[in-house]
C-alpha cells in the first residue's frame, strides 16, 4: 500500500493560513495528482480522514468514486463539535465548516467508520450520525 | 466569526524540508478549484437535510500546468531561431517535394514509453509527461544538429490518425493541408557519403518527420508559446532534487508538501491520508508507516506490471 499524506496550510513546512477552502482545494489537487501522475485508478484509492481530516476525505468521496473511505474520529460538522463543547448558543460563534453530515449521503464508496467510545473531544455520537446518514441513500445496497 | 486558531490548532512544525528529503514530494496546486457541487445536484430535501446525488463522473484535467510567469524564463526567440535553422538544413527528395506521396510512406510514431502505465519515478525520478518527453527529444535533436523534429502533436493524434487514414483512402493520392495534421510520414533525406545505407535505413525508421508540425511551430505563436512552456517545465524538473522529490524549484513554490511512502513491492493501491488538526505529516509518520506495512491489499489484478 502506497501512502500519501498531504499537509495543511500553516502546518509543518507549508506556509499559509489554514481554511476550509484551501484544505479542500489541496485535497482535490492531491487526489488528481495521484490519478494523473501515478496513473492510479479511482477504485485503487483509499481515503483515510482522521478528526478534521474527515472533512476533506468526505468531500472527496462525495464528489469522486474512490475505492473506499475510512473515517477515524470523524464529526458531523465543526459547528456540531462546538455545540457539544461550548453549548447551543456558543455554536453560532463559530463558522460552520466541513459539513460531513450533508456530504456523506452522496458517498458511493464503501465506508468504514472508526471512533473511540471514550473520545472526549469528538463524541462518538458524531460517528453514529454519520453512519446513519450514510445509509439514507444506500438503503437498498448491502454495503 | 472564524476562530481559525481554535479549529485549526496547528502544532509546532516537527520537521523541516531535510527531514523527509527522500519522501517529501510537492504536489502542484490546482489553479482552479472545482466549483461547489459541480457534479452533484440536490435531489430532494428530507428532514431538513439536503440529499445529494451524483449526476456525472468528473473528468480530470492535466495535473501539471506551467504558468505564464514560468514561461518567461525561456527565451522563445532562441528556440524559434534554432528551429528555423533546423528547417533550413532539411533536404527533401524529389518525391517529397512533390505534393503527392504513397500510403507506404506513411508511418505512425509509437507512443512514448512514458505515455501510459510507467511510473514517473522510472524516469530517474523526474516527473515528465508525454509532451514533455517528446519535446525533450526535440531539444536534444536540435542540439545535435540532427534533422529530426517530432512529437509536437500529442500522442492522441497518432491514434486518431491511424483511424483517419484507414477511413480515408483519398489520402493515398492527394495531400491536403488538413490531412497533414492527421498523420506523419517518414522524413527521407539524401544519403551522404559517410553514412552507409544500413544506417540510413535505420535512421529513417526510427526518426519521423512532421512537416505540419514544423510549419505550425514556425508560424503559430500559440504553438511556440506552448513549446516554450513545456521546455520550461522540463528544465524545472531537471533542476529538481532527490529521486522522490517531484518538485522543482518552480513547483515547490506553489506546491503542497506531501509525505509519500512507497510500498515495496510496487503496488497500484494508494492510501490518501488527511491528518488531524493536532498533528502534521511528521507526527503521523509512524501511523502511516504502520499502515503501509500492515495493510496488505495486494491483488494480482492490482499489481503493476513492470
Amino acid at each position: 500500500m502506497n501512502v500519501i499524506a498531504g499537509e495543511y496550510p500553516g502546518y509543518g513546512v507549508y506556509r499559509g493560513t489554514p481554511s476550509e477552502k484551501k484544505i479542500i482545494a489541496d485535497a482535490e489537487s492531491i487526489y488528481e495528482f495521484v490519478l494523473e501522475n501515478f496513473k492510479a485508478k479511482e477504485e485503487d484509492i483509499i481515503l483515510l480522514g482522521r478528526s478534521i481530516g474527515s472533512g476533506p476525505a468526505v468531500h472527496l468521496a462525495s464528489r469522486h468514486n474512490p475505492g473506499a473511505l475510512i473515517l477515524m474520529s470523524s464529526f458531523t460538522s465543526v459547528r456540531d463539535i462546538a455545540k457539544d463543547r461550548i453549548g447551543v448558543v456558543g455554536q453560532y460563534l463559530i463558522k460552520n465548516r466541513f459539513k460531513n453530515l450533508q456530504n456523506i449521503p452522496s458517498v458511493n464508496s464503501p465506508t468504514l467508520v472508526i471512533h473511540g467510545q471514550k473520545d472526549e473531544v469528538i463524541s462518538h455520537t458524531h460517528a453514529k450520525k454519520l453512519f446513519g446518514n450514510y445509509f439514507i441513500d444506500h438503503s437498498s445496497s448491502n454495503e | 466569526m472564524n476562530f481559525n486558531s481554535f479549529v485549526f490548532s496547528a502544532p509546532q512544525s516537527s520537521y523541516d524540508k531535510e527531514t523527509f528529503q527522500e519522501e517529501l514530494i510537492w504536489v502542484p496546486r490546482k489553479k482552479k478549484m472545482a466549483s461547489e457541487p459541480q457534479n452533484v445536484k440536490v435531489r430532494a430535501a428530507s428532514q431538513d437535510k439536503a440529499i445529494i446525488k451524483r449526476s456525472s463522473v468528473r473528468k480530470f484535467s492535466r495535473v501539471y500546468k506551467i504558468s505564464h510567469e514560468d514561461a518567461n524564463i525561456v527565451d522563445t526567440q532562441e528556440i524559434s531561431t534554432r528551429i528555423q535553422a533546423c528547417m533550413q538544413s532539411l533536404e527533401f527528395t524529389e518525391k517529397e517535394q512533390r505534393e503527392e506521396f504513397d500510403l507506404h510512406d506513411i508511418s505512425f510514431s509509437k507512443p512514448s514509453p512514458y505515455s501510459r502505465g510507467a511510473s514517473p519515478k522510472a524516469n530517474s525520478g523526474k516527473c515528465l509527461d508525454v509532451q514533455a518527453v517528446q519535446t525533450k527529444l526535440i531539444e536534444e535533436d536540435l542540439n545535435s544538429k540532427d534533422i529530426c523534429v517530432s512529437g509536437l502533436n500529442p500522442i492522441k493524434k497518432h491514434h486518431h490518425s491511424l483511424e483517419n487514414v484507414k477511413g480515408c483512402p483519398e489520402l493515398k493520392t492527394k495531400k491536403t493541408s488538413k490531412s497533414i495534421g492527421c498523420f506523419s510520414f517518414l522524413g527521407r533525406r539524401k544519403s551522404t557519403k559517410g553514412i552507409s545505407a544500413e544506417n540510413d535505413q535505420s535512421r529513417n525508421s526510427s526518426r519521423l518527420l512532421k512537416r505540419s508540425s514544423i510549419t505550425e511551430m514556425s508560424i503559430s505563436t500559440s504553438k511556440r508559446s506552448h513549446f516554450a512552456e513545456t521546455i520550461t517545465y522540463i528544465r524545472a524538473t531537471q533542476t529538481g532534487g532527490t529521486q522522490n522529490n517531484y518538485g522543482a524549484e518552480a513547483v515547490q513554490q506553489g506546491g503542497i508538501p506531501c509525505l509519500f511512502l512507497k510500498n515495496k513491492p510496487p503496488t497500484a493501491k494508494y492510501l490518501i491520508y488527511f491528518h488531524a488538526n493536532s498533528e502534521d505529516i511528521c507526527l503521523a509518520y509512524d501511523l502511516l508507516d504502520h499502515l503501509k506495512q500492515k495493510l496488505k491489499v495486494l491483488r494480482k489484478s492490482l499489481t503493476l506490471k513492470l
